[in-house]
């Protein structure tokens, strides 16, 4: 229990860090799952940087300011204002600064060898219903999302390194040359 | 809570859609992993985003389509409206569906070309597809949209 504390905690004092990570997707009604892995970094506030490798690479980069997303296969370069794009995301947890003010928590059973807090939106959009966050004592475990369609999303963290910060070059996305580039 | 149906998916994969900027409208761009099924008469499309979590959620039948989204369903007669009111761009989703398996719409003339053909004014580049699951697709009439679609393996 207590892993609401932790994620407390998580949220003041871990201000940069670096892990890998295994996604799995969990559609509705079927046994169908989509298996992802990378590496993400994060810096508070508002800057991550979310790089997919398997089985396509992806990279989703804040620099705080603004968020770029790009896909190597597609050439495309997509630029976001942040705006509250963190809203519900797991990027709220890892770059987000008001987890109170953002979510409502709620202490969970342990499960799994871990301790769990359910985090719930307090806005309501987008499609994101609730995250489960999985702690092994102080340590970020897992992040599960559940969406208003049913489908649920499993990041596994491995290898979490915690940091006292991040040049912000690290948030910095150079756009590739001859990559169609568009910002709405 | 808006559980859609999710029937048999035939293809799954990554789409980026880009819309040149026209007069004082900017260019826009959209991309999202997608999962599809069904044809042109009944069928469903399902846009996810990164994290696996579904963006918006297209199923229709006959002449009704119903688009859910974070803020609650909406209807439209067809794929095409809902493509206009969604990316601002009538883009022929109906189409797509075959585009996609490498042929040209049967609710169409169409041109062949070297390198696919041409139909409902848009250019259409399939032969990739079986290299590497890349579909090209570049509506010429301005504003240009250019359709990437990638599917996966």
């Amino acid at each position: 229990a207590g892993a609401a504390d932790a994620l407390r905690a998580f949220v003041q004092d871990a201000k940069a860090g670096r892990a890998s990570f295994t996604q799995t997707v969990h559609a509705p009604n079927s046994a169908r799952t989509k298996v992802s892995t990378g590496r993400f970094e994060f810096s508070r506030p508002n800057r991550f940087r979310f790089e997919y490798q398997k089985p396509y690479a992806q990279t989703i980069v804040s620099d705080g300011e603004k968020v770029w997303f790009h896909d190597p296969d597609l050439n495309q370069v997509t630029v976001r204002k942040l705006g509250d794009a963190l809203g519900s995301t797991p990027a709220a947890i890892l770059a987000g600064q008001s987890i109170e003010r953002d979510f409502d928590l709620k202490d969970q059973p342990d499960q799994d060898g871990l301790s769990w807090v359910l985090a719930t939106p307090k806005g309501k959009e987008g499609t994101i219903q609730s995250l489960r966050v999985g702690f092994k004592g102080r340590s970020l475990s897992v992040i599960e999302i559940a969406d208003s369609f049913g489908q649920r999303s499993v990041l596994q963290f491995a290898d979490l390194q915690i940091l006292p910060s991040l040049p912000a070059s690290t948030f910095h996305f150079a756009v590739p040359a001859g990559a169609d580039v568009s910002a709405p | 809570c808006a559980t859609a149906p999710s029937g048999p998916v035939d293809y799954s994969g990554r789409l980026a859609v880009t819309v040149a900027a026209e007069g004082d409208r900017p260019a826009q761009s959209h991309s999202a992993a997608f999962e599809l099924g069904g044809d042109a008469h009944q069928g469903h499309l399902r846009l996810l985003s990164p994290l696996g979590t579904v963006v918006a959620d297209a199923s229709w039948e006959a002449d009704r389509v119903r688009l859910e989204t974070g803020d609650g369903p909406r209807d439209y007669p067809s794929l095409e409206a809902l493509a206009e009111d969604t990316l601002g761009q009538a883009i022929p989703l109906g189409a797509l569906l075959a585009w996609l398996q490498g042929r040209p719409w049967n609710g169409a003339s169409h041109e062949a070309d070297a390198q696919g053909f041409r139909q409902l004014g848009w250019v259409v580049d399939t032969h990739a597809l079986k290299l590497d699951g890349t579909l090209l697709a570049r509506r010429e009439a301005p504003p240009v949209v250019t359709l990437r679609a990638r599917l996966d393996h």
